[in-house]
């Protein structure tokens, strides 16, 4: 903790976007100094049940979450997602801290984490706050590229979800849209990626899916998809919509 | 920058151990290539984009552009030119056999990434599992193809 502390100091786990930051000269790991290895911290390894929840170890990588069984029987949508992100020796590597903190507009695993009413463990000087991971994403993009060293994220456990992505090949594509959904009790979540400047839960889909309609409609007033050279605003809509559906009917709701 | 510490990295690469002063934030890849001029791995994009750096860290596929030499210190690196590993040779054996290279700068990661594979991979595993490995001239059904002779000749055994 006091090592992450010092001014120029940068948290360092699985390195997959510090260090290509800082090779590619990033505005903003210019503050970046020194590097701090977090990789031998125990509380933020491993994966356990606790209750309703899930915890997972912010040190866990994109490829323990694909194999491990708990997450494929509980967070299936996490597994799912995972498993579609970057490239297999990037997943060796990445973390779910690191997704976490990395402000990625499209990130599949925070897409699947937010479907599943993930919570973080932020660690403090004296001692470590739990926040839910929509407020954490807010302030870090408030507040970026001030660090904040999490330990955790606790995730509901849901036997019903399911993850859909759509990028311009299998690996190393960042998605053109991600979709989460997750039935947790009698509440379904939806949650969007790649459709605004983070991913986001959408409650007026989740409505939308329950009252048989106008889906198009609420993803048309919901986002606001970018427009660049490898789709248009109105095919990211329409694709989010398939992608919905996809999804919704996985998890067999409809 | 400010000025960065140098430090003192003991790591054992294709079974046999190497010690080196390097400074802190020198990667993997520079570590194998500059400094133990061991130039079979190589330097494509630097930030994991191609694969062409895939290396083995303790029997792991891992991009060694986007690992840092303190973090290697005390462990095992294999690269395309360990020569006691059978099954390396197979697969190179295997890539030659079947034409699976043209200008070859994308073969040693292949053929890394290829070696974590199973044996009698299907080809959907294989396309899976070296689909962070871009090739930009032969294409990749002769690499698909090669791998799978690879485990063809690699017997049942293992």
């Amino acid at each position: 903790m006091v090592a992450i502390a010092r001014p120029g100091a940068c948290i360092y786990a699985g390195g997959t976007d510090v260090l290509v930051a800082l090779a590619e000269r990033r505005p903003w790991v210019r503050f970046v100094r020194q590097l701090v290895d977090v990789k031998d911290i125990r509380e933020a390894k491993g994966l356990q049940e606790r209750g309703a929840r899930l915890r997972i170890g912010a040190l866990v990588t994109a490829d323990e979450l694909v194999s491990h069984r708990l997450v494929r029987r509980h967070a299936r949508v996490l597994a799912e997602a995972a498993e579609q992100t970057s490239a297999p020796a990037l997943r060796r590597r990445g973390t779910v801290g690191g997704n976490v903190c990395s402000p990625h507009p499209a990130g599949d695993v925070t897409a699947a984490l937010l479907a599943l009413d993930a919570m973080v463990e932020v660690a403090g000087r004296k001692a470590t706050r739990e926040m839910p991971l929509v407020d954490f994403m807010q302030a870090q993009a408030e507040q970026w590229p001030r660090q904040q060293f999490i330990l955790a994220v606790t995730v509901r456990k849901c036997r019903r979800s399911a993850f859909e992505k759509v990028g311009v090949r299998p690996a190393f594509s960042r998605s053109l849209v991600a979709v989460g959904v997750a039935a947790i009790d009698d509440d379904l979540r939806i949650t969007l990626g790649g459709l605004r400047d983070r991913p986001f839960l959408s409650e007026a889909a989740a409505a939308s899916i329950a009252r048989e309609g106008g889906l198009e409609a609420v993803l048309a007033a919901e986002c606001r998809p970018p427009v660049d050279a490898l789709a248009s605003a109105a095919y990211r809509l329409r694709l989010a919509a398939t992608l919905v559906r996809r999804a919704v009917a996985r998890v067999g709701l409809r | 920058m400010s000025r960065v510490a140098r430090l003192r990295i003991s790591v054992t690469v294709n079974g046999r151990a190497h010690t080196v002063r390097v400074p802190a934030s020198t990667t993997l890849l520079a570590l194998l290539r500059t400094h133990l001029g061991l130039s079979g791995t190589k330097d494509g994009c630097g930030v994991g984009e191609c694969g062409a750096c895939t290396v083995l860290l303790d029997g792991e596929a891992i991009l060694a552009c986007l690992v840092l030499a303190p973090e290697v210190d005390g462990r095992a690196v294999t690269t395309i030119e360990h020569a006691g590993d059978a099954w390396l040779r197979r697969l190179r054996r295997a890539f030659a056999d079947e034409a699976a290279l043209q200008c070859g700068f994308c073969t040693p990661g292949m053929i890394l990434a290829a070696s974590r594979l199973p044996a009698r991979a299907t080809t959907a595993t294989i396309r899976a599992g070296l689909a962070g490995n871009i090739c930009r001239c032969t294409g990749y059904t002769k690499i698909v193809r090669a791998v799978q002779r690879a485990g063809r000749r690699r017997g049942p055994t293992r």
